[in-house]
Protein backbone atom coordinates (compact mmCIF):
# COMPACT_ATOMS: atom_id res chain seq x y z
CA UNK A 1 0.00 0.00 0.00
CA UNK A 2 1.64 3.28 -0.48
CA UNK A 3 1.83 6.54 1.58
CA UNK A 4 -1.58 7.87 0.44
CA UNK A 5 -3.93 4.89 0.83
CA UNK A 6 -1.95 4.13 3.91
CA UNK A 7 -2.55 7.47 5.24
CA UNK A 8 -6.33 7.88 3.88
CA UNK A 9 -6.94 4.15 5.99
CA UNK A 10 -5.61 5.75 9.12
CA UNK A 11 -7.65 8.60 8.79
CA UNK A 12 -10.66 7.06 8.39
CA UNK A 13 -9.92 4.99 11.72
CA UNK A 14 -8.67 7.33 13.86
CA UNK A 15 -10.28 10.51 12.50
CA UNK A 16 -13.05 10.78 15.24
CA UNK A 17 -9.77 10.13 18.10
CA UNK A 18 -7.62 12.76 16.64
CA UNK A 19 -10.73 15.41 16.56
CA UNK A 20 -11.26 14.40 20.34
CA UNK A 21 -7.60 15.06 20.78
CA UNK A 22 -7.45 18.27 19.38
CA UNK A 23 -10.27 19.16 21.95
CA UNK A 24 -8.38 17.54 24.51
CA UNK A 25 -5.21 20.01 23.99
CA UNK A 26 -7.39 22.95 21.95
CA UNK A 27 -10.22 24.92 23.38
CA UNK A 28 -10.25 27.70 20.65
CA UNK A 29 -12.10 26.39 17.59
CA UNK A 30 -10.26 28.29 15.09
CA UNK A 31 -7.03 26.96 16.40
CA UNK A 32 -8.39 23.47 16.94
CA UNK A 33 -9.10 22.85 13.07
CA UNK A 34 -5.56 24.26 12.79
CA UNK A 35 -4.06 21.49 15.02
CA UNK A 36 -5.75 18.96 13.48
CA UNK A 37 -4.63 20.13 9.91
CA UNK A 38 -1.69 19.93 11.22
CA UNK A 39 -1.80 16.22 12.78
CA UNK A 40 -3.38 15.23 9.60
CA UNK A 41 -0.34 16.78 7.51
CA UNK A 42 2.18 14.82 9.98
CA UNK A 43 -0.09 11.63 10.14
CA UNK A 44 0.23 11.79 6.23
CA UNK A 45 4.49 12.44 6.41
CA UNK A 46 4.99 9.57 9.18
CA UNK A 47 3.04 6.92 6.77
CA UNK A 48 5.97 7.59 3.96
CA UNK A 49 8.16 6.05 6.74
CA UNK A 50 5.86 3.65 8.60
CA UNK A 51 7.28 -0.05 8.54
CA UNK A 52 5.67 -1.65 11.69
CA UNK A 53 8.17 -0.02 14.19
CA UNK A 54 5.03 -0.45 16.29
CA UNK A 55 1.34 -1.10 16.07
CA UNK A 56 -0.08 1.05 13.53
CA UNK A 57 -2.73 2.45 16.63
CA UNK A 58 0.23 3.49 18.95
CA UNK A 59 1.97 4.95 16.03
CA UNK A 60 -0.78 7.08 15.25
CA UNK A 61 -1.84 8.02 18.48
CA UNK A 62 2.61 9.11 18.77
CA UNK A 63 2.05 11.31 15.90
CA UNK A 64 -0.93 13.02 16.76
CA UNK A 65 0.35 13.69 20.44
CA UNK A 66 3.53 14.81 19.47
CA UNK A 67 2.01 17.74 16.68
CA UNK A 68 -0.16 18.34 19.94
CA UNK A 69 2.26 18.97 22.43
CA UNK A 70 4.62 20.65 19.94
CA UNK A 71 0.87 23.22 19.53
CA UNK A 72 0.94 23.23 23.17
CA UNK A 73 4.60 24.05 23.96
CA UNK A 74 4.40 26.88 21.35
CA UNK A 75 1.25 28.20 23.30
CA UNK A 76 2.43 28.42 26.50
CA UNK A 77 5.40 30.31 25.31
CA UNK A 78 3.16 32.76 24.02
CA UNK A 79 0.60 32.96 26.29
CA UNK A 80 1.50 30.98 29.91
CA UNK A 81 -1.03 29.71 32.45
CA UNK A 82 -0.93 27.42 34.87
CA UNK A 83 -1.24 23.71 34.70
CA UNK A 84 -2.19 21.19 37.71
CA UNK A 85 -0.87 17.42 38.13
CA UNK A 86 -3.42 14.83 38.73
CA UNK A 87 -3.02 15.15 42.21
CA UNK A 88 -3.43 18.60 42.60
CA UNK A 89 -6.30 19.15 39.97
CA UNK A 90 -8.38 18.00 43.34
CA UNK A 91 -8.36 21.12 44.79
CA UNK A 92 -9.02 23.37 41.56
CA UNK A 93 -12.60 21.17 41.36
CA UNK A 94 -14.23 21.44 45.08
CA UNK A 95 -16.29 18.45 44.85
CA UNK A 96 -19.27 20.97 46.51
CA UNK A 97 -19.42 22.15 42.58
CA UNK A 98 -20.42 18.93 41.47
CA UNK A 99 -23.54 17.65 40.43
CA UNK A 100 -24.90 14.00 39.26
CA UNK A 101 -24.58 14.52 34.95
CA UNK A 102 -26.68 12.48 33.44
CA UNK A 103 -26.08 14.40 29.87
CA UNK A 104 -23.37 13.17 27.38
CA UNK A 105 -23.03 16.52 26.41
CA UNK A 106 -22.30 17.67 29.84
CA UNK A 107 -19.78 14.77 30.75
CA UNK A 108 -18.03 15.51 27.66
CA UNK A 109 -17.88 19.44 28.41
CA UNK A 110 -16.84 19.07 31.82
CA UNK A 111 -14.40 16.21 31.00
CA UNK A 112 -12.64 19.07 29.10
CA UNK A 113 -12.97 21.65 31.44
CA UNK A 114 -10.36 18.76 33.82
CA UNK A 115 -8.32 18.13 30.74
CA UNK A 116 -7.39 21.69 30.10
CA UNK A 117 -6.25 22.12 33.39
CA UNK A 118 -3.68 18.84 33.69
CA UNK A 119 -0.13 19.20 32.95
CA UNK A 120 0.79 17.83 29.55
CA UNK A 121 1.95 14.32 30.33
CA UNK A 122 -1.12 13.41 33.04
CA UNK A 123 -3.19 15.10 29.96
CA UNK A 124 -1.85 12.25 27.72
CA UNK A 125 -2.32 9.71 29.90
CA UNK A 126 -6.28 11.02 30.70
CA UNK A 127 -7.02 11.62 26.57
CA UNK A 128 -5.30 7.97 26.29
CA UNK A 129 -6.86 6.45 28.83
CA UNK A 130 -10.34 7.87 27.45
CA UNK A 131 -9.51 6.30 24.00
CA UNK A 132 -9.81 2.46 25.23
CA UNK A 133 -5.97 2.06 25.76
CA UNK A 134 -4.15 -0.42 27.82
CA UNK A 135 -1.87 0.62 30.31
CA UNK A 136 0.56 -1.09 28.04
CA UNK A 137 -0.32 0.93 25.17
CA UNK A 138 -0.30 4.00 26.84
CA UNK A 139 3.17 2.94 27.80
CA UNK A 140 4.51 2.51 24.20
CA UNK A 141 2.82 5.74 23.14
CA UNK A 142 3.76 8.01 25.63
CA UNK A 143 7.35 6.17 26.91
CA UNK A 144 6.24 6.39 30.57
CA UNK A 145 6.95 3.48 32.63
CA UNK A 146 4.52 0.41 33.31
CA UNK A 147 4.70 2.27 36.78
CA UNK A 148 4.07 5.02 35.87
CA UNK A 149 1.39 5.14 33.45
CA UNK A 150 -0.67 2.44 36.47
CA UNK A 151 -0.36 5.32 39.14
CA UNK A 152 -1.80 8.06 36.96
CA UNK A 153 -4.73 5.68 35.69
CA UNK A 154 -5.17 5.35 39.38
CA UNK A 155 -5.46 8.65 39.92
CA UNK A 156 -7.78 9.62 37.18
CA UNK A 157 -10.25 6.61 38.18
CA UNK A 158 -10.44 8.25 41.40
CA UNK A 159 -10.46 11.69 40.06
CA UNK A 160 -13.42 10.95 37.77
CA UNK A 161 -15.27 9.43 40.80
CA UNK A 162 -14.74 12.06 43.43
CA UNK A 163 -15.12 14.78 40.60
CA UNK A 164 -18.28 13.72 39.03
CA UNK A 165 -20.03 12.17 42.73
CA UNK A 166 -20.30 8.61 41.09
CA UNK A 167 -21.02 7.41 44.48
CA UNK A 168 -24.14 9.36 44.03
CA UNK A 169 -25.57 7.44 40.92
CA UNK A 170 -27.40 4.14 41.18
CA UNK B 1 -15.76 -0.21 28.81
CA UNK B 2 -18.83 0.58 29.71
CA UNK B 3 -18.56 3.34 32.60
CA UNK B 4 -20.55 6.86 31.53
CA UNK B 5 -17.30 9.05 31.00
CA UNK B 6 -15.71 6.49 28.13
CA UNK B 7 -19.31 6.16 26.17
CA UNK B 8 -19.54 10.16 26.43
CA UNK B 9 -16.11 10.77 25.05
CA UNK B 10 -15.82 8.49 22.50
CA UNK B 11 -19.56 9.27 21.35
CA UNK B 12 -18.47 12.75 20.77
CA UNK B 13 -16.35 13.97 17.88
CA UNK B 14 -17.60 10.91 15.61
CA UNK B 15 -19.10 13.77 12.56
CA UNK B 16 -15.21 15.00 11.85
CA UNK B 17 -15.20 15.18 8.12
CA UNK B 18 -11.75 14.30 6.73
CA UNK B 19 -9.58 17.04 4.98
CA UNK B 20 -8.89 16.64 1.27
CA UNK B 21 -5.66 14.80 0.33
CA UNK B 22 -4.42 17.42 -1.25
CA UNK B 23 -5.14 20.18 1.17
CA UNK B 24 -3.15 17.01 3.59
CA UNK B 25 -0.07 16.95 1.16
CA UNK B 26 0.06 20.94 0.88
CA UNK B 27 -0.03 21.26 4.82
CA UNK B 28 2.78 18.80 5.28
CA UNK B 29 5.32 21.28 3.41
CA UNK B 30 3.53 24.51 5.80
CA UNK B 31 6.48 24.34 8.39
CA UNK B 32 9.53 24.34 5.84
CA UNK B 33 7.95 27.42 3.85
CA UNK B 34 7.39 29.58 7.67
CA UNK B 35 11.03 28.73 8.20
CA UNK B 36 12.04 29.38 4.96
CA UNK B 37 10.62 32.90 4.91
CA UNK B 38 11.89 33.65 8.67
CA UNK B 39 15.46 32.85 7.24
CA UNK B 40 15.02 35.05 4.29
CA UNK B 41 14.05 38.59 6.35
CA UNK B 42 17.36 37.46 8.60
CA UNK B 43 19.41 37.07 5.19
CA UNK B 44 17.97 40.31 4.13
CA UNK B 45 18.49 42.19 7.27
CA UNK B 46 22.00 41.08 7.33
CA UNK B 47 22.50 42.48 3.11
CA UNK B 48 21.14 45.68 4.63
CA UNK B 49 24.09 45.69 7.74
CA UNK B 50 27.06 44.63 5.48
CA UNK B 51 25.82 47.03 2.69
CA UNK B 52 25.96 50.03 5.30
CA UNK B 53 28.97 49.12 6.86
CA UNK B 54 30.73 47.82 3.77
CA UNK B 55 29.39 51.49 2.12
CA UNK B 56 30.87 53.37 4.94
CA UNK B 57 34.48 51.16 5.28
CA UNK B 58 35.10 51.37 1.58
CA UNK B 59 34.31 54.61 0.59
CA UNK B 60 36.06 56.78 3.66
CA UNK B 61 32.26 57.86 5.07
CA UNK B 62 34.06 56.40 8.28
CA UNK B 63 37.24 59.08 8.70
CA UNK B 64 38.64 57.17 11.64
CA UNK B 65 40.46 54.26 10.78
CA UNK B 66 39.60 52.76 13.69
CA UNK B 67 36.27 53.15 13.72
CA UNK B 68 36.61 51.95 10.38
CA UNK B 69 38.24 48.52 11.30
CA UNK B 70 35.15 48.26 13.52
CA UNK B 71 32.91 48.57 10.52
CA UNK B 72 34.81 45.45 8.87
CA UNK B 73 34.38 43.56 12.29
CA UNK B 74 30.62 44.23 12.51
CA UNK B 75 30.45 42.86 8.35
CA UNK B 76 32.06 39.75 10.04
CA UNK B 77 30.12 39.55 12.74
CA UNK B 78 27.09 39.35 10.64
CA UNK B 79 28.63 37.00 8.23
CA UNK B 80 29.59 34.65 11.80
CA UNK B 81 25.39 35.21 12.51
CA UNK B 82 23.98 34.33 9.35
CA UNK B 83 26.56 31.31 8.84
CA UNK B 84 24.66 30.16 12.44
CA UNK B 85 21.95 31.02 10.97
CA UNK B 86 22.17 28.70 8.01
CA UNK B 87 23.96 25.63 10.36
CA UNK B 88 20.72 26.18 12.86
CA UNK B 89 17.86 26.13 10.47
CA UNK B 90 19.07 23.25 8.72
CA UNK B 91 19.12 21.74 12.20
CA UNK B 92 15.56 22.74 13.39
CA UNK B 93 13.80 19.69 12.08
CA UNK B 94 14.02 16.56 13.64
CA UNK B 95 14.87 13.81 11.37
CA UNK B 96 10.91 13.12 9.93
CA UNK B 97 10.86 8.76 12.25
CA UNK B 98 11.79 11.47 15.35
CA UNK B 99 7.64 12.32 14.89
CA UNK B 100 6.78 8.67 16.07
CA UNK B 101 9.04 8.73 19.33
CA UNK B 102 7.34 8.38 22.49
CA UNK B 103 5.71 11.42 23.46
CA UNK B 104 7.93 12.06 26.65
CA UNK B 105 10.86 11.56 24.79
CA UNK B 106 9.63 13.91 21.78
CA UNK B 107 8.85 16.57 24.37
CA UNK B 108 12.15 16.32 26.28
CA UNK B 109 14.06 16.66 23.06
CA UNK B 110 11.87 20.06 21.92
CA UNK B 111 12.59 21.66 25.50
CA UNK B 112 16.06 20.89 25.44
CA UNK B 113 16.58 22.14 21.71
CA UNK B 114 14.66 25.23 22.38
CA UNK B 115 16.49 25.82 25.97
CA UNK B 116 20.19 25.12 24.61
CA UNK B 117 18.89 27.70 21.43
CA UNK B 118 18.12 30.56 24.57
CA UNK B 119 20.65 29.83 26.45
CA UNK B 120 23.39 30.23 23.97
CA UNK B 121 22.31 33.14 21.93
CA UNK B 122 24.81 35.59 23.96
CA UNK B 123 27.71 33.39 22.37
CA UNK B 124 26.42 33.37 18.76
CA UNK B 125 23.70 36.22 18.25
CA UNK B 126 25.45 39.02 20.16
CA UNK B 127 29.11 38.29 20.36
CA UNK B 128 29.86 38.37 17.08
CA UNK B 129 28.31 42.12 17.08
CA UNK B 130 30.42 43.03 19.81
CA UNK B 131 34.15 43.82 19.41
CA UNK B 132 33.07 45.91 15.94
CA UNK B 133 30.33 47.90 18.02
CA UNK B 134 33.02 48.42 20.78
CA UNK B 135 35.47 49.79 18.36
CA UNK B 136 33.16 52.01 16.33
CA UNK B 137 32.00 53.92 19.66
CA UNK B 138 35.16 54.05 21.77
CA UNK B 139 37.33 54.88 18.64
CA UNK B 140 37.68 58.63 20.36
CA UNK B 141 38.71 57.26 23.42
CA UNK B 142 41.27 54.76 22.16
CA UNK B 143 43.11 57.28 19.57
CA UNK B 144 43.10 60.17 22.32
CA UNK B 145 42.41 58.74 25.59
CA UNK B 146 38.91 57.92 27.36
CA UNK B 147 38.52 61.99 28.30
CA UNK B 148 38.03 62.16 24.65
CA UNK B 149 34.78 60.37 24.60
CA UNK B 150 32.14 62.79 24.49
CA UNK B 151 28.42 62.71 26.16
CA UNK B 152 26.83 61.09 23.12
CA UNK B 153 29.46 58.52 23.30
CA UNK B 154 28.48 57.09 26.40
CA UNK B 155 24.89 57.45 25.65
CA UNK B 156 25.60 55.18 22.73
CA UNK B 157 27.77 52.49 24.93
CA UNK B 158 24.72 52.81 27.52
CA UNK B 159 22.17 52.21 24.81
CA UNK B 160 24.20 49.63 23.43
CA UNK B 161 25.02 47.83 26.65
CA UNK B 162 21.10 47.92 28.04
CA UNK B 163 19.81 46.70 24.32
CA UNK B 164 22.66 43.92 24.48
CA UNK B 165 22.32 42.79 28.22
CA UNK B 166 18.65 43.03 28.17
CA UNK B 167 18.23 40.81 25.32
CA UNK B 168 21.03 38.37 27.42
CA UNK B 169 18.55 38.32 30.07
CA UNK B 170 15.47 37.99 28.66
CA UNK B 171 16.87 34.65 26.96
CA UNK B 172 18.33 33.36 29.92
CA UNK B 173 14.96 33.50 31.45
CA UNK B 174 13.07 32.12 28.88
CA UNK B 175 15.92 29.33 29.27
CA UNK B 176 15.31 28.97 32.60
CA UNK B 177 11.63 28.19 32.36
CA UNK B 178 12.45 25.87 29.88
CA UNK B 179 14.73 23.81 31.83
CA UNK B 180 11.92 23.88 34.86
CA UNK B 181 9.69 22.46 32.56
CA UNK B 182 12.34 19.71 31.49
CA UNK B 183 12.81 19.30 35.58
CA UNK B 184 8.81 18.79 35.84
CA UNK B 185 9.13 15.57 32.52
CA UNK B 186 12.12 13.87 34.25
CA UNK B 187 10.48 13.74 37.67
CA UNK B 188 7.35 12.59 36.05
CA UNK B 189 9.35 9.10 36.63
CA UNK B 190 9.59 9.42 40.45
Amino acid sequence: MDQDARYTAAARTFGAAIERLARGYEADAELRRDLVQEIHAALWRSFGYFEGQCSERSWVYRVAHNVAVTHVVTRRRLRPQALSGLDEIEAIAAPGDTEAETDERRIVTRLLATIHRLKPADRQVMLLYLEDLTAAEIGEVTGLSANAVAVRIHRIKALLAERFDLRKEP
Amino acid sequence: MTDPFHHAWQASGTDAALPPLAEVRAGADRFHRLIRRRNAIEYAASVLVIGFFGFGALTGAIHDPIARAGAWLIILGTLAVVWQLHRRASAIQPPAADAARPILIHQRAQLVRQRDALAQVGLWYLAPFAPGLALMVLAPGIRHGIGALGASAWIAVAINAAVFGGIWWLNRRAARMLQRAIDDLDALEG
